[in-house]
């Protein structure tokens, strides 16, 4: 499971007058969810680009499963890669949600190949969605779903997701990650690009922390939410959790080193039983 | 961004002619390139149009937009060499001529390209387009509600081909082959684009219409621009200089 | 253009009683009985899902229902004590500003300072005051440097800026946001909520609809939580907080400290209900332990 699946070396990129990255070398395995922090500009959604071929590196070379991005076309690419946007509007170009799935298999496997139509019905199903609506009387977080059930039913080896929880409710994000969730675990290699640092807690294991145009962090999730200079230096807010924890660590060791909501309740109730029992004791 | 039709702040002698002088003067530097027939001619005129960009601070942008269209123009000129066919012959192919007359009016058709939209993407780079319209609407009586959608119109001009670049990154990413060569597939596939490029379109419409009124569309008047662009000693000028070059184009021409 | 003070009245500024609204003849209603009062110098913050009626409820507020959008409408909205159907939509703007969802699609000018000067010429602010009024606002907002910049090159947190210093040069005495911070990193959505902060101080009274529920809880006085069409929950950020439960089950992110110190109080370690913020839950949760 250690084969890489995409390979940042030493990517410089310009865009016009400005250097977006300067050096940037990272690698992502087959199979793992990752990540990818920083703040406004320092070319996170840039990277995803050039991980899909759609723009090249100033210099350096970038790898998708071996391949030099500047070796390869996008849409060649695409059988290997997906690519969720942010709009999902910039994508649908079919009249029902069934043709706009199938439209994309058939761009990827040929316009007669067999198994359309049944992995087409198969992701409707999954989705719960009406084959037969059109895309553009649906709601956003819906038109999101008809992009990702593309992409689900396309079943790409890497898959790239710029801000998938931007703009988007509370509900509609975790169904979607949900998804994202079950791809990553059929063996599906995730890249992400995140603002929301409580879905970058819950779903990726390895985050890569982007400022001043190289990489300032590479490390586990966990990790990198508790080096509060990684955090300063990408202007990250760490998870509330997280930061209570760190808060409350220096006065409380026993509630340190904490990130979910549920093992900080467990671990805040049984101090308070202990600080009770203490006082009791003190009394009598 | 960047457009070579998108307004460059400054404040170079052209900046400060009034709007209505600036795209008046490129009317008629358009006119007298269309109107030449020496290309010796419109290629002083080019130069002249280049050091007025350099004058204005926008030297690169009309550079690019010259190399550019300069590219395009080349097209025009091998129609021109195959298709027209007098004079001295140079060189012969098969049924493919290549005669003295076709390269010279190949050259001419070129040259009056360049020389035409040169002067236009100079105006929009020194007159911002809201000003002319506000100008328009003040001294041409041009209702305010005409002015507003033609400006309008421009100003999305690139925010539209920013939208159709992502639609393409979008297609693409997703495997429609848009990086192919072959020009008639890539036509057909962007065709069914006009779908998620309308539905973006008609969504803001909605977006300029409400934001617009919310800040007092309906309330404008004639007399509303707090700029105004006085014609002066600068405008009279400038615009007797465009029209000696109108006359000297024609003169040129019969002489 | 009258000054902030003397368009407070004493009616509410906001009235809304029983609305019920359809964008067309008997299409699905966008709101369904709604009744909600925002009083002048509220910070009034506006959750719920997608479809739920948030910019709807914005629209009725700054008259663009029913006078943009006509459909079928029954109760009433009253901004200062006046009836919307007697307002038009300019006179309402005087009062209160729109910021609206889509940034890039209401910008009218190239340039920074053309885009300010727009709604100061539009609303006939007399010429020797546009100057003072273009540099303030300018720099109340914090992008004074960005005057004679080309709207098009500026980054989507800028252009939030812009749109908002664009308003305020106007003095309305209250302002409506439709997700300001949709587009913007954590760090510049923190920036126009100092803004609104100091704004409000200022005796603006904000309405935000917003999906980052962890800065209306920090920010807002009141909240607001809307499902399919109606108010689901409403009333001081504290009460609405105290049903975190409810917000959960309406769809709602509600912050993580938020849950934590709700869980806390249903297993019996009370910490003073539900806190909103890190630093709120960190003292509440040292005090017990101590």
């Amino acid at each position: 499971m250690s084969e890489v699946m995409l390979e940042f070396d030493e990517v410089a990129f310009r865009y016009r007058d400005h250097a977006v990255m300067e050096k940037v070398s990272f690698s992502v395995r087959r199979g793992e969810f990752v990540a990818l922090l920083g703040p406004n500009g320092v070319g996170k959604s840039t990277s995803l680009r050039l991980a899909d071929g759609l723009l090249h590196p100033t210099k350096g070379a970038v790898r998708v499963a071996g391949r030099d991005t500047t070796q390869t076309r996008t849409s060649d690419l695409a059988r290997q890669v997906g690519f969720l946007f942010q709009n999902p509007d910039r994508q649908i170009c079919r009249n029902t949600v069934r043709d706009e799935i199938a439209f994309t298999l058939r761009t990827l496997h040929g316009d007669d190949d067999p198994r359309v139509a049944a992995r087409t019905a198969e992701v409707l199903e999954l989705l719960h969605l009406d084959g037969d609506a059109d895309p553009f009387s649906l709601s956003k977080g819906q038109r999101q779903a008809v992009a990702l059930a593309g992409l689900i039913a396309a079943a790409p080896e890497l898959l790239l997701l710029d801000e998938p929880t931007t703009g988007f409710d509370y509900a509609e994000c975790m169904e979607m990650m949900a998804h994202i969730k079950r791809m990553n675990q059929a063996g599906t290699t995730v890249l992400m690009v995140c603002h929301d640092m409580e879905v970058v807690l819950d779903f990726a294991s390895r985050a890569i922390v982007l400022a001043d145009g190289g990489v300032v962090a590479d490390a586990p999730v966990p990790d990198v939410f508790s080096n509060r200079a990684v955090l300063e230096r990408a202007a990250l807010l760490p998870p509330q959790i997280c930061a209570l924890s760190q808060r409350l660590a220096p006065a409380h060791p026993e509630l340190g080193g904490m990130y979910g909501v549920d093992e900080m309740v467990d671990a805040v109730v049984a101090s308070a039983k202990a600080s009770k029992a203490a006082t009791t004791k003190e009394v009598g | 961004m960047g457009s070579v039709f998108s307004y460059v702040p400054g404040s170079s002698f052209f900046h400060k002619l009034s709007p209505l002088t600036m795209f008046a003067a490129a009317f008629i530097v358009c006119i007298a390139a269309a109107a030449s027939t020496s290309a010796l001619f419109i290629l002083a005129l080019i130069v002249a149009l280049l050091a007025c960009s350099a004058v204005a601070g926008v030297f690169r942008q009309s550079a690019k937009l010259v190399l550019g269209l300069g590219a395009i123009a080349l097209i025009a000129l091998v129609l021109q060499v195959v298709f027209v066919r007098t004079g001295e012959v140079y060189a012969q192919a098969g049924p493919l001529l290549v005669t003295s007359g076709g390269v010279s009016s190949g050259i001419l058709v070129v040259l009056k390209v360049v020389c035409m939209v040169l002067p236009l993407s100079l105006a929009f780079m020194v007159a911002p387009v809201n000003a002319l319209a506000n100008e328009l609407v003040s001294k041409c009586r041009l209702p305010y509600k005409y002015a507003f959608a033609a400006t309008t119109a421009i100003r999305f001009i690139p925010l539209f081909m920013q939208e159709m670049s992502q639609i393409m990154e979008a297609q693409k990413a997703r495997g429609v082959r848009f990086d192919t060569r072959n020009v008639f597939k890539k036509v057909a596939l962007i065709v069914p684009l006009a779908v998620p490029l309308l539905v973006d379109s008609v969504k803001r419409t909605d977006a300029i219409a409400i934001g617009a009124e919310l800040r007092g569309f309906s309330l404008r008047g004639r007399s509303s621009a707090y700029r105004t662009y006085p014609f002066g000693a600068r405008d009279a000028v400038f615009a007797f200089a465009c029209i000696v070059v109108l006359v000297l184009a024609i003169a040129v021409n019969i002489v | 253009m009258r000054n902030l003070e003397q368009e407070r009245s004493a009616a509410p500024l906001v009235e809304i009683d029983h609305l019920s609204f359809a964008y067309g003849k008997g299409q699905r209603l966008a709101l369904d009985d709604v009744t909600l009062t925002v009083h002048h110098g509220d910070f009034l913050g506006i959750i719920g899902e997608s479809g739920a009626g948030k910019t709807t409820l914005g629209h009725c507020m700054n008259g663009v229902v029913p006078h943009y959008f006509k459909g079928d409408y029954y109760g009433s909205v009253k901004v200062n004590g006046e009836d919307v159907f007697d307002l038009q939509i300019t006179d309402i703007a005087r009062v209160l500003g729109t910021v609206g969802q889509d940034v890039d699609g209401q910008m009218v000018a190239a340039v920074v300072e053309d885009e300010l000067l727009y709604g100061l010429e539009n609303f006939g602010v007399p010429a020797a005051e546009i100057e003072s009024r273009l540099v303030r606002s300018l720099s109340e907002v914090g992008i004074a440097d960005l005057r004679h910049r080309e709207i098009a090159t500026l980054s989507g947190g800028q252009k939030q800026k812009v749109a908002l210093a664009a308003l305020l040069a106007l003095r309305p005495c209250a302002v409506l946001l439709d997700e300001p911070t949709a587009e913007l990193d954590p760090q510049s959505s923190v920036q126009v909520f100092d803004l609104l902060r100091a704004l409000n101080e200022r005796g603006v009274t904000v309405v935000v609809i917003e999906q980052k529920v962890m800065l209306l809880a920090e920010y807002a006085r009141r909240l607001v939580v809307m499902d399919q069409g109606s108010v689901a929950l409403s009333g001081s950020v504290d009460e609405v907080f105290s049903q975190v439960d409810r917000m959960v089950a309406l769809g709602v992110n509600c912050p993580r400290v938020s849950l934590l110190t709700y869980e806390l109080g249903r297993r019996g370690v009370e910490c003073g209900g539900v806190s909103r913020t890190v630093e709120e839950a960190a003292l509440r949760i040292e005090e017990v332990l101590a």
